[in-house]
């Protein structure tokens, strides 16, 4: 036999490994997925055919069961093989997955012919042989795919937990295992490094050599602050001359003091907690209170409240104990927000189903943020591969059914949203949207979920598994979450000490101790250092569950602070080829490169830019509750709110990315380009994608277009350095570290390339001349999508016209820029078509009446004498006619805006003139831009007049000065030096 | 016919001087892994470095290589344009003899049966009853199979929005463009796989083209965008976005580019060469050639007067749609897998239902032939399959005098080409058109079977996320075999 079958497995083998390439194909993104391996597999097994469920469930299964499992299947498997699910039989024996010619040989084992007589202990009756042998004939399908991990159904009179669900390694209680001895110990190595080390040097590995001080303040500072590090921090970490250890320590101290560190580290806890500002569902009604919780947790991590407090107050902090501190008694109620900022379906019809459908999620966020498990896989059936029942899953609903999240049924958006107290200084009341307990009561299990199905009493109590079999009852006046939430928060819980020091790891190194980090159940990956994990816990639990100190312990190790270069010295063969052989780096033999993620990038450009606001907490969430009224329909609640996907305007805020709302509709355009997590799931660990349309963002996108030159701009101020130290800072800003050599010559080279093409190009190097020159205007109008009553049929209907005015400056264009007001000539058309009626005005504006039924492009053109025109305004004045109450739909709205010039030299073309630097004041409801950091001329703005007040925006003209400066600045933001940390 | 695309690797294209350096460092060490034992592992465990959208073949037979989804935003009322009821005529004024189902409207303002405003007529050889609205959408027939059993539960716009575009009304899950593309790849590695013209601004938006936890890169590439309405010009303005503004000099962004990918290089050489680095840096040249594509891709000026007319591009009220449709059929061409064609949130007539319908047929109807005669001529029809579907039926009954209520419950869908046989309609609602009878399906049978066209079996095509497999048809699904030809 033995011959017989090595012979096929080294086909099956070669087979296999195909599949396993193809899958690699099929499954792109960091998430390696076996059960793709096999049902590709199952699928060659499969093809054109449809496996016969009731032949396999009466003839097939019962016939595996007793003959076959005893000695291949879950407790026990000879030969390797396995035969109790399809997955299990497609990857075959320790000596091959199943192909044609291994099925022939099972063939041959169950007829019990050739040299396959294998099974004496085994007799199989001839119906049972003759089913077999048609199945496997059949191709051995198996009617659905399972796992081989997968539960089998209980029975009434088996245990309800198996052995070897009890002791699953995530169960267990968390020990507190010493370090273990390693060689060469010195004083760098700390306790944590001793436990990677162990496991290293096993492999004859030792940790790469510590990174260049340019590289591990630039880590850490986006580690812990999702910025990049300044000049003066990069300076104070260079020059300081204590050890690295002692200096770097400094530096994690400094950084975890910033309240930039609660920016950073929120936004990973908001991933998880699938926070919003709407309620998405096909709706965009908007939370309008959600921010409150935001703002909660980022305070929370600055503070570094206790991990178990900030769990309890999360879940339950409605119902801690009174407090005389009024600040910490508001706190904790607007923690419960956790469970309210879930997606809503807003008009569903069916009441309680949407009652338990945010159950259902108010379970899940619960299970998966705090203890790793997925337990609201539980609410049809029991867990496929968990060790939890149904009836646990209701255990659990009841307590979340048992508070209330909508008060008014009727009006599904009105969800609890009420004030907590009424600041005498302040006009309104101070309103919180936070959970608050409803009537207690036990559920009964809602047989496949449906709650026109109900069966068994669930009594409110915790996960079995964990808490012991048939634990009673909570005893309690209340819903149940305060006990619940002091429960998971206890540290003899053994999951969620370390599902979070494992979130934070991953944090921290890219990957987590356990790689599955939301997922410690029989589905996810076992701990590559399981003492580790165990140690830190501990630690975790023994600091008073502070966060600040897991940093500390994390960031000062000598692993933390290795090189992410691989080992250089060439190594005896590939097998000891760390490299080769663990190219995850999960023995952390180096540290593992990072790309920035999707708010990182942003607010790193802003801040090198020059143009991110600091400023925190708040909303700029614009949601035109002015017009509330009109939106509510009283039958239905509030619907219909129509933000405008990645043109809301809020998007252009030069605030940090926490702050920009979050729309589940749509987030801003560089959040879901570049792997954002989306608010409707619960992300513990975020894809990362490569691919062309993130390059053609960065390639022209006006984000980094805009803040390319704002740093070209800074870099031409520096007075009195020559262009190397330009380049030097331009480098030190992105990179932290100073260019080399070559890398300056390089640079320099480019700049003059760059002006040569520049006039190769015939661009035009300045705008004016003595001989006068005509100017042309293309100016797009576009229709405004503010609608906020989908039945208004024509929302560009309005009374009222509006001017146009033009004008140009000649002053330096810094000033030119910052004055909205002064310097200005207007420029005088001299001829302006368009579409529909529009007339020029003695004030040589262009006059276009009101209730303009489509978008327009009106094209201006002026003769100007003006030289060396340094920039364009655009002025958008009333119409004096116009009545002082005006609607929201009379807004003007900017699509495009062009501008090319034709010297009176008629040997000179029309060239383009490229427009950059906007600046606007704009009122768009009550919201004031003064700052427009977009700059994309194609997005739409709506500007306009508001009573008696004109608006405007300026484009700077590109000069050929600042334009190569620019172009190089937005190379280095493109490159990948930029947007991954070493 | 179908042009041929150059399969392009994900990886390449580097400028000339770079490549032999590239040659023997970069890709000399892909391929030397790909001759050791631990290529497998080492592909697994680094998966992101192979292009996610490069073709693949499908393990089954495939009848179709495209798919054309034409989407009408709102609810298109089945009993007035694929499903005739002759006893709505018969009772019209009556109440509704039977229990009314939940509606969305407030129950009070639903009225009694309401006859339709339309004569329908039989077409082709076939004989199936189109109604006035689609006179044109009618001289197809004998291409086109009407389901007239589609059925959910689902009410409400968004939720109903979200369950035919991704099978679950509930859940966030990826659309079913991403999910033929995870399966597929893309033809053309010069376009997106999945491109959605204009794609609804609310009522799911985002949902209707978006990955979920698929991978971002099988996420629709939004090409435009919809006023809420939907206006004359939307697609006339559409663009994709981030393409080099017209201003900008090729050549000065080349050179910049050349600059940019020096710095990358250097860093690259300074160790071994990292193929995530490297892959980062071929995705910049990738999106170089793109800018080139894709403007060529969306320029309908090279058109014939002929193929305008045919599609109403140019003529009011069809230029819209129209283009909408042209668009669709050049983006195929090119191997784009996936083209959604929305037309904008105007068919939810509550209230006047007659000029409703009637306006909104004429901007569709034309164009909507016009590609299906298109693709007949150019031979690409039998490849491509087109989908015409709307978020939910209407009801029977009138919704106060003149208009019609959501219905979910059974309402009509087609499908044209792409191996699905023509000239018959599938399944049947009850007399009143109010509930799926016969043959009733859902959407995860109809995506089992646009599956099963396309060469996949929709039980395997799945995808690991949070302890699970999912799939885009979840546990249900059965392939209409009835209808493939």
């Amino acid at each position: 036999m033995t011959a017989r079958m090595s012979n096929v497995v080294s086909r099956g083998e070669n087979r296999f490994f195909l599949l396993q390439w193809l899958c690699s194909i099929f499954n792109s993104m960091g998430v390696v997925i076996f059960a793709a391996a096999f049902n590709l597999l199952v699928g060659l097994l499969s093809l054109g055919d449809e496996p016969d469920s009731a032949f396999f469930e009466t003839s097939i299964r019962p016939v595996l069961a007793a003959k076959c499992w005893q000695c291949h299947g879950k407790e026990k498997q000879d030969g390797g093989l396995r035969l109790d699910s399809s997955a299990a039989l497609a990857q075959g024996g320790k000596s091959g997955p199943i192909d044609e010619s291994t099925n022939r040989l099972l063939l041959q084992a169950v007829q019990q012919t050739d040299a396959l007589q294998a099974h004496p202990e085994t007799t199989l009756n001839e119906t049972e042989t003759a089913a077999l042998v048609r199945w496997l004939e059949s191709g051995a399908l198996w009617p659905q795919v399972d796992n081989p991990s997968q539960r089998l159904p209980r029975t009434g009179d088996k245990p309800l937990f198996s052995e070897a669900e009890k002791s699953y390694w995530s169960f267990q209680p968390i020990r507190d295992p010493p370090p273990p001895n390693v060689q060469g110990d010195d004083d760098t190595i700390l306790p944590l490094d001793r436990f990677i080390l162990a496991q290293l040097q096993a492999k004859g590995l030792q940790l790469a050599a510590a990174a260049g001080r340019e590289s591990l303040i630039r880590r850490v500072t986006f580690n812990l602050t999702g910025l990049p590090p300044t000049i003066e921090e990069i300076d104070a970490f260079l020059e300081d001359e204590s050890s690295l250890q002692e200096s770097f320590a400094k530096v994690v101290d400094r950084l975890l003091e910033s309240p930039h560190y609660g920016e950073r580290w929120a936004r990973r806890w908001l991933d998880i907690a699938r926070y919003a500002d709407t309620t998405g569902a096909g709706g965009q009604v908007v939370m309008r209170f959600a921010y409150r919780y935001r703002d909660y947790v980022i305070r929370a991590f600055n503070e570094d409240k206790p991990y178990d407090q900030f769990v309890v107050e999360q879940l339950a902090g409605d119902l801690m104990p009174a407090t005389r501190d009024l600040d910490a008694a508001v706190q904790r109620v607007i923690a419960t927000g956790f469970l309210m900022v879930g997606q809503k379906e807003i008009s569903e019809p069916d009441k309680i189903k949407t009652v338990l459908d945010i159950v259902d999620d108010q379970i899940d966020v619960t299970s998966r943020t705090f203890l790793g498990l997925t337990v609201a896989c539980a609410r049809c059936h029991d867990h496929k591969f968990d060790p939890i029942p149904t009836l646990d899953y209701y255990s659990l609903a009841g307590m979340f059914n048992s508070t209330s999240s909508m008060p008014h049924l009727d009006i599904v958006s009105m969800w609890q949203e009420y004030p907590l107290f009424k600041d005498p200084e302040q006009e309104e009341p101070f309103i919180v949207m936070a959970v608050k307990d409803g009537k207690p009561a036990n559920m009964n299990v809602l047989l496949r979920g449906n709650h026109h199905t109900p069966g068994e009493e669930a009594p409110r109590r915790f996960l079995q598994i964990i808490a012991g079999e048939d634990h009673s009852s909570i005893q309690t006046e209340q819903s149940g979450r305060l006990e619940l939430a002091h429960w998971i928060a206890s540290p003899e819980n053994p999951l969620t000490a370390r599902v979070m020091v494992n979130r934070i790891w991953q944090g921290h190194f890219g990957t987590g101790l356990v790689e599955s980090s939301d997922n410690f159940g029989a589905q996810g990956t076992q701990p590559t250092h399981p003492k580790l994990l165990d140690w830190l816990a501990s630690r975790f639990i023994e600091s008073g569950w502070s966060v600040k100190s897991m940093h500390r312990l994390m960031l000062n190790s000598a692993t933390y602070r290795q090189s992410s270069r691989p080992p250089d010295t060439p190594l005896p063969s590939s097998d000891a080829d760390p490299s080769v052989f663990d190219p995850q780096n999960r023995l952390l033999w180096r540290f593992t490169r990072r790309r920035l993620e999707a708010e990182e990038m942003r607010d790193a450009i802003l801040a090198i830019g020059g143009q991110l606001d600091r400023t925190m907490g708040g909303t700029i969430l614009d949601y035109g509750y002015r017009y509330l009224d009109s939106v509510i329909d009283k039958k239905r609640g509030q619907y219909g709110l129509n933000l405008g996907g990645r043109t809301y305007q809020p998007y252009y805020s030069p605030r940090r990315s926490i702050y920009l709302p979050v729309i589940r509709e749509g987030l801003a355009e560089i959040l879901e380009r570049f792997d954002a997590a989306d608010p409707n799931a619960i992300t513990v660990k975020r894809n990362q994608s490569t691919v062309a349309p993130q390059a053609l963002f960065m390639m022209n996108n006006s984000l980094v277009r805009q803040q390319s030159f704002q740093l070209a701009r800074q870099l031409l101020n520096q007075e009195n350095v020559s262009d190397e130290d330009r380049i030097r800072l331009g480098y030190r800003r992105l990179f932290a570290k100073s260019p080399s050599q070559q890398e300056l010559t390089e640079a320099v080279e480019y700049l003059g390339q760059y002006s040569e093409q520049f006039k190769t190009a015939g661009r035009a190097t300045e705008i004016g001349s003595p001989d006068g020159s005509r100017i042309t205007f293309t100016i797009y109008r576009a229709a405004h999508n503010a609608s906020l009553q989908p039945d208004v049929e024509n929302i560009l209907k309005n009374p009222d016209g509006v001017r146009l005015r033009l004008s140009a400056t000649t002053v330096n264009r810094q000033r030119a820029n910052r004055n909205l007001e002064g310097d200005w000539t207007v420029l005088q058309p001299n001829r302006a078509a368009t579409t529909s009626q529009a007339t020029i005005q003695p004030d040589h504006s262009l006059y276009l009446p009101g209730n303009l039924s489509t978008p327009d492009i009106y094209t201006i053109v002026v003769n100007t004498a003006l030289m060396d025109i340094t920039a364009f305004r655009l002025e958008v004045l009333p119409d004096p006619s116009g009545k002082p109450d005006r609607t929201i739909s009379d807004l003007f709205t900017l699509g495009h805006f062009e501008v090319s010039i034709t010297p009176s030299d008629k040997s000179i073309s029309t060239r383009p003139i490229v427009l950059q630097n906007a600046t606007a004041k704009m009122i768009d409801h009550d919201l004031t831009v003064p700052l427009v950091i977009d700059g994309d001329l194609t997005t739409k703005w709506p500007i306009g007049p508001d009573h008696d007040r004109s608006q405007s925006i300026i484009f700077e003209a590109e000069d050929a000065g600042t334009a190569r400066w620019q172009s190089l600045c937005r190379a280095l933001f493109c490159s990948n030096r930029f947007v991954y940390l070493e | 016919m179908h042009r041929e695309q150059p399969n392009m690797l994900y990886f390449p294209v580097f400028s000339r001087r770079e490549m032999l350096r590239d040659a023997a460092s970069g890709f000399g060490y892909l391929a030397f892994l790909g001759l050791t034992a631990n290529s497998v592992q080492t592909a697994q465990a680094r998966p992101m470095e192979v292009n996610p959208l490069a073709p693949k073949q499908p393990l089954l037979k495939s009848r179709a290589k495209h798919v054309i989804f034409l989407f009408m935003h709102g609810g298109v009322s089945h009993v007035d344009t694929f499903d005739p009821k002759p006893k709505l005529a018969e009772l019209d004024g009556k109440p509704y003899p039977g229990k009314l189902p939940l509606v969305f409207a407030n129950p009070k303002d639903i009225g009694t049966l309401l006859k339709s405003p339309w004569n329908f007529q039989r077409y082709g050889e076939s004989g199936l009853p189109v109604s006035d609205l689609f006179p044109q959408v009618a001289s197809c027939i004998d291409d086109i199979c009407v389901i007239r059993s589609l059925s959910h539960d689902r009410v409400s716009h968004g939720a109903a929005m979200q369950e035919i575009h991704t099978g679950s009304g509930v859940f966030q899950r990826p659309s079913a463009g991403s999910w033929i593309v995870y399966g597929l790849g893309s033809e053309n590695q010069n376009l997106p796989g999945f491109i959605t013209i204009c794609p609804a601004s609310l009522d799911g938006g985002t949902s209707t083209f978006g990955s979920a936890f698929l991978p971002a890169a099988y996420q629709g590439t939004r090409f435009g965008e919809t006023s809420s309405r939907g206006r004359y010009d939307d697609a006339r303005r559409a663009a994709f976005k981030n393409l080099r503004p017209g201003e900008l000099d090729i050549d000065l962004q080349r050179l910049e580019l050349d600059f940019m990918q020096s710095i990358n290089r250097r860093q690259s050489s300074a160790g071994q060469p990292d193929l995530e680095l490297e892959a980062r840096i071929a995705s910049f040249e990738l999106a170089f050639r793109m800018q080139a594509e894709a403007p060529e891709a969306s320029d309908l000026s090279g058109e014939t007067e002929e193929t305008y007319a045919l599609y109403g591009v140019n003529q009011s009220p069809t230029d819209n749609f129209g283009r909408q449709c042209l668009l669709a059929r050049r983006f195929v061409e090119r191997g784009v897998r996936f083209v959604q064609a929305t037309h904008s949130y105007k068919w939810d007539q509550h209230g006047s239902l007659q000029s409703g319908h009637t306006r909104n047929a004429h901007e569709v109807d034309k164009p909507i032939a016009g590609l299906l005669k298109d693709l007949k001529i150019r031979g690409m029809l039998d490849e491509t399959l087109v989908i015409w579907a709307t978020e939910f039926g209407r009801t029977p009954v009138a919704q106060s005098k003149n208009g019609r209520d959501h219905s979910p419950y059974g309402f009509s869908m087609w499908m044209a080409g792409g191996g699905i046989k023509g000239g018959m309609a599938y399944g049947a609602t009850d007399e009143f058109g109010y509930f799926a009878v016969e043959n009733k399906i859902t959407i995860h049978d109809l995506y089992a079977t646009v599956l099963h066209q396309l060469g996949l079996d929709h039980t395997e095509l799945t995808y690991r996320y949070s302890g699970r497999d999912f799939s885009l048809t979840d546990v249900e699904g059965e392939v209409l075999h009835d209808i493939i030809s």
